[in-house]
């Protein structure tokens, strides 16, 4: 019974500390140069390397900026300058079967590295530009949309 | 959200992006991994599908009725030209570690011990604040004692890496019991390279 008992509060414990310890965000940027902010829920915020990352938010770089961000499931997403890129969807919860990465690109230069979710479930990642779907299979890739 | 509603409003999305911004267009660049590796990149239009599989192979879209164009291999310099900035700014990829336990326990094996002065020093290397450290178990025996037991292990060795100096704050523990296996297996097979903690610095 104390087993039982110890063995629930670890589970929870750990339930816990993963929601605390950053969970919540979809990914982090890891670089950022020159002029980059995040709109979310319509507001602008600056941008500086340790931003979190979430699901619904807009990338946008400026003449001089780049930003390069790792995701939980570490697929990394690079933009180049004058770039505008959603991160319209991103589910990561394996053991929920939770799995899905959709980012749509408005416009500019992006680097995209495939992680976890496109390990475990190729189908559940999309990139989106105005003239393309991207299906990925294990891959790194280049786009620009003009 | 259900799929279906994710889709619909995806294709309305779609719809005002093309009336809003007809003709851009679209140039996919497939590149080989960190570590060599070459993927695969399929490229879908209304008109059609290219799929791009070779290393500096590339295509290019401008509308989308029409089929993207047949796969070609970009030079070198004409890839620097294009995305020189992109380049520059990517992240190193994480640096992974796995580590495995004694049977049963949550003492680490005496070699995967032997791999936590490493990960120190990758934390340090790359001033990392976002540092995962995930328990994962095999398919063998009861999901509940096994994910219990993945998690008590992440919570361990997060206590490790505390005491080696790394912030419990940049410190991320989860489980991805069966999900995430390093070997596939059918279920209830025992597989103990599966059962193990990794920890990825970011």
């Amino acid at each position: 019974m104390l087993r039982i008992l110890v063995l629930f509060c670890f589970v929870w414990m750990g339930t816990v500390v993963a929601a605390l310890g950053g969970e919540t965000y979809a990914g982090h940027v890891k670089e950022a140069r020159g002029a980059v902010e995040v709109v979310r829920a319509g507001k602008p915020l600056p941008v500086q390397e340790g931003f979190g990352v979430s699901e619904g938010d807009m990338i946008r770089t400026g003449e001089d900026g780049a930003v390069g961000i790792i995701f939980r499931d570490d697929t990394i997403l690079s933009l180049g300058p004058e770039s505008e890129l959603s991160v319209e969807r991103y589910l990561f919860s394996p053991r929920e079967g939770h799995l899905a990465m959709i980012a749509r690109m408005v416009r500019g230069t992006a680097s995209y590295l495939s992680g976890t979710i496109g390990k475990l479930s190729p189908e559940s990642v999309r990139f989106e530009t105005p003239t393309a779907t991207l299906g990925v299979r294990g891959t790194r890739f280049l786009v620009k949309v003009d | 959200m259900n799929l279906r509603l994710v889709r619909t409003m995806l294709v309305l999305v779609f719809f005002f992006v093309l009336i809003g911004c007809a003709g851009k267009k679209t140039v996919v660049v497939l590149l080989p991994d960190p570590d060599g590796k070459v993927g695969a990149v399929s490229v879908t239009t209304d008109g059609g599908q290219q799929l791009l599989s070779e290393a500096g192979q590339m295509t290019r879209t401008s509308n989308r009725k029409k089929e993207p164009e047949l796969p070609s291999l970009m030079e070198e310099a004409k890839i620097q030209e294009l995305f020189s900035e992109v380049l520059a700014v990517e992240p190193e990829p994480p640096a992974r570690f796995i580590l495995y336990f004694d049977s049963g326990s949550v003492r680490l094996t005496a070699s995967s011990t032997a791999l936590l002065p490493e990960i120190f020093s990758a934390v340090k290397i790359r001033s990392s604040t976002d540092v995962g450290v995930t328990g994962h178990t095999d398919r063998m025996g009861s999901p509940k004692y096994n994910l219990a037991l993945s998690l008590k292990r992440a919570n361990r060795v997060k206590e490790h890496l505390v005491s080696g100096g790394v912030a419990a704050t940049v410190i991320a523990v989860t489980s991805h019991g069966e999900a995430n296996p390093l070997v596939k297996t059918a279920d209830n097979v025992a597989e103990p390279r599966n059962r193990r903690v990794e920890v990825i610095v970011r």
